[in-house]
């Protein structure tokens, strides 16, 4: 499974992108991670979960997920995300942030 | 809030939309550019009515400060836990005290420079929730409340790309600006206009730096976000509105990407159209006014953008509109022929905006203007 979390606005503005192959996690990580895209049932989820537009320097996430055949893309503003999809994006930032600073 | 539930709205949220016009077929990309025309008129409908409703008595009454600072507990509940309110002292907790204090350095110069009382103007408490999700690299103001994260205070050192958000008092302003221009101007979120209320928070944002801190325009930095960056990153912070485009330069966070002039503008429709890119032109064009005014930016520059914010702008005010609005208070205030309103054509036109001009047709223009024009 691979795995790309682009993450957009902000109060910095600075896009950021991560990336993830779950063959080349320690199997640990990857365990967690498939967990995470599991609990939200992420190949069902609708491409584009909508939210009102309130506030200002909120994140807008691009979920990108590759499993064999399967590809699946996940669009999410802030506020308003689903706990669940909370939870795997933490997943992926956390997890991503350590590879790109080793 | 979080909900868990998927709301579905009859109409396609401006960014999706966007990610089609960019990456669709031509077709799609064809109705997508429709629409977001639509939905732009939409949002322009929906917030005119919250504008009406919040608006704010005409005399602010006595000030009336009141802080309430939460802690998520590293989760993403909103508010979440309180931990200090108003009159209590300092906890062990540098990002309760943090947001306690720059939300009170805020509410002090909207009140003591401009007699604005709190927000909403009518003495509205001021909430701040800290310690926002794990590794959070964001402050954001979500319409009732301001959120800070911790950055990546849970990596060790030497991975670590940002401080913690409260560390930054401008940030705080920043934030709490948003709120402000919600109540008053409520500039919609996208293209110019969205550029503008960036830019009110940025310059509101560092004049409550100055004025804690006793700096006039010459002595002050003019860095937003001085200090958020560790030293990991090749950055002085996260925009420069004496020169947009150099506030940093990293291998991992890229090139500061802001314009300081109409020439350079960005046409794009990625961050709801630039808001945070496209910013630097009028954040510049408030640097060039407050160096030829001299003295503390708050006391005249910011006066004349405070004033504007307040009772002139509107919901899609264009940098064309801003520049005329700014003037026109400028003159009211100091004279036709003072040295304060030539100070800000001089602003406006170091940017490549001449006071005076047709405002054109606002978002449209700029989302469709061929770049370089």
């Amino acid at each position: 499974m691979k795995i790309k979390l682009e993450r957009k606005g902000g109060f910095t503005g600075i896009p950021r992108k991560f990336t993830l192959d779950l063959d080349h996690l320690q199997a640990k990580d990857s365990e967690r991670l498939q967990t995470a895209v599991d609990a939200v049932d992420f190949f069902d989820l609708p491409n584009m979960i909508p939210c009102p537009h309130a506030g200002a320097d909120q994140f807008h996430y691009v979920i990108t997920i590759r499993e064999g055949e399967r590809r699946h893309v996940v669009q999410a503003s802030e506020p308003d995300i689903p706990e669940a999809l909370h939870g795997l994006i933490d997943e992926i930032i956390h997890q991503g942030r350590e590879v790109k600073a080793h | 809030m979080v909900t868990n539930s998927y709301l579905i709205h009859s109409i396609l949220p401006p960014h999706m939309l966007e990610h089609i016009a960019e990456h669709g077929t031509e077709a799609q990309r064809e109705k997508a550019l429709e629409n977001l025309s639509l939905s732009d008129q939409f949002r322009e409908d929906r917030t005119l009515a919250p504008t009406t409703a919040m608006a704010a008595p005409d005399a602010a009454g006595p000030a009336d400060k009141n802080r309430m600072v939460y802690s998520a507990d590293e989760g993403s509940q909103l508010p979440g836990r309180l931990i200090r309110w108003e009159g209590e002292p300092p906890v062990s907790d540098l990002a309760v005290d943090e947001a306690y204090d720059g939300a009170g350095a805020t509410y002090d110069m909207y009140w003591e420079e401009y007699q604005r009382n709190s927000i909403d103007n009518s003495g509205m408490d001021i909430i701040s929730t800290v310690h926002y999700k794990k590794g959070y690299d964001n402050a954001f103001w979500n319409g009732t409340q301001m959120v800070y994260g911790d950055g990546d205070e849970d990596l060790p050192p030497a991975q670590r790309l940002f401080n913690r958000f409260t560390s930054a008092m401008d940030i705080i302003a920043h934030e709490l600006t948003h709120g402000v221009t919600q109540y008053t101007a409520n500039l919609v979120y996208r293209n110019q206009p969205g550029a503008l209320n960036e830019a009110f928070s940025d310059v509101f944002g560092v004049l409550v730096k100055q004025r804690h801190l006793g700096q006039t325009a010459q002595e002050a930095d003019w860095i937003v976000g001085a200090g958020l960056f560790t030293d990991n990153v090749n950055g002085v912070g996260i925009r420069s509105m004496a020169n947009p485009g150099t506030a940093y330069d990293d291998p991992t966070l890229g090139k500061d990407p802001q314009p300081g002039h109409m020439k350079d503008y960005v046409n794009t429709i990625q961050d709801n159209g630039g808001v945070h890119i496209n910013s630097g032109i009028p954040n510049r064009a408030f640097y060039l006014m407050a160096m030829e005014m001299g003295g503390f930016a708050w006391e005249k520059a910011g006066k004349i953008w405070y004033i504007t914010l307040n009772e002139r702008a509107t919901t899609n005010t264009s940098f064309q509109g801003a520049a005329n609005l700014t003037h026109a208070v400028a003159v009211d205030l100091y004279g036709a022929e003072s040295g304060e309103q030539q100070a800000v054509i001089n602003g406006w036109a170091g940017v490549g905006i001449q006071v005076g001009a047709s405002e054109g047709t606002g978002c449209l223009t700029a989302l469709f203007r061929p770049r370089g024009r």
